[in-house]
């Protein structure tokens, strides 16, 4: 155990002083972000909404009470917000009436909602009553789904690739010969690979699933990580077996993030009947667990098979990279 | 005692063997010199020797015990030296000490001891890749130490290093021999070998050309000459002369205006050159 935690200390060290290691561990993070500047946070999620100089300071209270107002001098500079990239309807006062304004390409959850809760607001007397504001977004949109289950496969990817490259140097270097010369077993080394490839893969997703916001679901997301350990050994290997250099890494990198994620993702664009071409992919796997996680669906099934799928696959790469590398088993 | 008998080589299954028929065998308690240009073998027969390599042909044997069923336990006994400092350059000297201190299962020396001895105390704490070529090799070479190997290879030792400090180095190598492990050293340094090794072999095109102790090869091979510095036209010449030779000898002594004299003794060098017709480069 000694040799497995003094491995495992000396890989988080070398992660920690290298600087495309540190930027692929934060990637997830980082695209996290960019996630919610796009498609914005899911959690605490409330309606935005624009008004302009028709709606009366009474009324803007009344939209406060269930809407993140923004109030703006005329309807043009209204309509400009309105046009932005974030879901924000519009409110003005139209005679009468109100009108509600809308960019136009909302689907119709969205629209929905947003007439509905304002009709509640302007309505009401002084009580409102209280409701849940549930996903205003367009939550089942192909962009979002797609976007979103491509980022958590990038969590999922980074730890394995991060450590992948780290093997690749200990091969550059040559240090891992004095690795093969002491002894570890290939079973050992392999474990104090696999160990931080796995936390890597926990702490990205965890990271990305506060960022954008969908806290609730950590649990699924974290069995799905210890799920995938075996996919993150597998890049990890393919990698550390294919490249004897950094530069031959990102090679390596370059044709493994598309089959890693795009490839499984493209299964959204294919008719059921055949899905079964994907059946042998462990991300294919992965992409179900995400999709159904995210639907709120059964996920366990799915989390299972990125488990078993992914195991040969992983022993395939580890033996590869035995025969390239300079481990050999011993007794 | 290493026993290496009949061993080839061939990497690529084609009959072009890079290495054929080796035998020679290391006593515990001594020091075996393996010398040889670049592309003779020397790595090839060390990595064999060590497990890095596959045995395709022939026998090593650790105490009669054969490398093909050597279990992970045996690998406590070994230590090497490589010629490429292959270090976690991200990591201090300290800290690759520790973490590979770490990888046995039997008790090993301090880390800050080995550093110490090697003179990389004062940079323990600085990254490995803010050290020198010479700072390397030694870290590199005190890691070989850290499990008290019986069995230490080490491969071009002193390469890069300051006289003052590869004459440490050359201590610690006494040292490990006089504890009584078996020393398998492989250098270009003729003086290095001819000044430690109990046996050494000369490898060349894949054979071990000649394997003795370096006084039988001198003995051999070699011969004792007379130095002679003299002056002709205004000009000082040198020359040897066999010191068997007397006729010629005598006969230059009462001629010439001689400088100044002195017997001198084959180098291993020389006996290299004459056993393998070429001269021993890296």
């Amino acid at each position: 155990m000694k040799a497995f935690f003094s491995s495992i200390d000396r890989e988080f060290r070398l992660i920690f002083r290298n600087g495309i290691s540190i930027f692929m561990v934060a990637a997830p993070a980082i695209l996290a972000f960019v996630f919610i500047l796009v498609f914005g946070a899911v959690s605490g999620t409330v309606l935005r909404l624009a008004v302009d100089q028709s709606i009366t300071p009474a009324d803007q209270q009344k939209l406060e009470r269930v809407a993140d107002v923004e109030r703006f001098d005329d309807a043009s500079a209204m309509s400009a917000r309105i046009r932005q990239t974030d879901a924000v309807a519009g409110v003005s006062k139209d005679g009468a009436g109100y009108r509600v304004l809308l960019e136009g390409n909302e689907d119709e959850a969205f629209v929905g909602g947003v007439r509905l809760i304002v009709g509640l607001a302007l309505g009401a007397g002084d009580e409102l009553m209280p409701y849940q504001v549930e996903t205003v977004e367009a939550r089942g949109g192909m962009a979002y789904t797609v976007s979103m289950i491509a980022m958590l496969l990038m969590t999922l990817f980074v730890g394995g690739a991060t450590i992948g490259m780290s093997i690749v140097d200990e091969r550059e270097s040559g240090a891992i010969r004095a690795v093969a010369v002491s002894p570890t077993r290939l079973g050992g080394y392999v474990a104090t690979k696999l160990a931080p490839a796995l936390i890597l893969g926990l702490v990205g997703i965890v990271a990305a699933a506060l960022i954008i916001g969908k806290a609730s679901l950590l649990p699924n997301y974290l069995l799905l990580g210890v799920a995938s350990v075996f996919v993150s050994g597998m890049m990890t290997f393919a990698v550390g077996g294919f490249a004897t250099n950094q530069v031959a890494a990102v090679g390596v990198l370059k044709l493994l993030i598309p089959v890693s994620m795009i490839l499984p993702v493209s299964a959204i664009f294919v008719p059921e009947q055949w899905q079964f071409f994907y059946y042998a992919l462990p991300m294919y796997w992965q992409y179900r667990a995400l999709e159904a996680i995210l639907s709120g669906a059964p996920a366990l099934w799915f989390t299972l098979l990125t488990l078993l799928v992914s195991l040969p696959w992983f022993a395939a790469a580890v033996r590869m990279f035995s025969k390239k590398a300079v481990f050999r088993k011993r007794r | 005692m290493i026993q290496v008998k009949q061993v080839f080589h061939d990497y690529e299954g084609k009959g072009k063997f890079a290495v054929s028929d080796i035998s020679f065998s290391v006593e515990s308690g001594s020091i075996f010199g393996f010398l040889g240009p670049s592309g003779a073998g020397k790595s090839t027969i060390q990595n064999i020797m060590t497990g890095l390599l596959p045995i395709q042909q022939g026998e090593v044997l650790y105490e009669n015990q054969s490398v093909r069923g050597l279990k992970t336990a045996f690998f406590n006994r070994i230590g090497v030296s490589f010629e490429q400092s292959n270090l976690y350059a991200s990591l201090t000297g300290l800290e690759n000490l520790r973490y590979y201190a770490a990888l046995f299962s039997v008790p090993t020396v301090q880390p800050m001891e080995l550093l110490e001895r090697v003179g990389l105390r004062e940079d323990a704490n600085k990254r490995v890749s803010h050290y020198s070529k010479g700072m390397r090799q030694r870290l590199t070479f005190a890691r070989a130490l850290l499990n008290r190997p019986s069995y230490l290879f080490l491969d071009e030792p002193t390469s890069g290093l300051d006289p003052k400090t590869a004459v440490g180095i050359r201590d610690l190598i006494l040292e490990q021999k006089a504890r009584g492990a078996a020393v398998f050293l492989t250098t270009h340094s003729m003086e290095l070998a001819d000044a430690l090794s109990d046996t050494v072999a000369f490898l060349y095109g894949g054979v071990i050309a000649a394997c003795d102790t370096p006084e039988a090869l001198k003995r051999e091979y070699g011969r004792r000459d007379v130095r002679i510095v003299y002056r002709e036209n205004g000009e000082e010449r040198e020359t040897s002369i066999p010191m068997d030779d007397h006729e010629r000898l005598s006969a230059f002594l009462k001629t010439a205006d001689v400088v100044k004299l002195h017997s001198q003794e084959a180098t291993l060098e020389e006996i290299f050159l004459r056993v393998t017709g070429k001269e021993l480069t890296a």
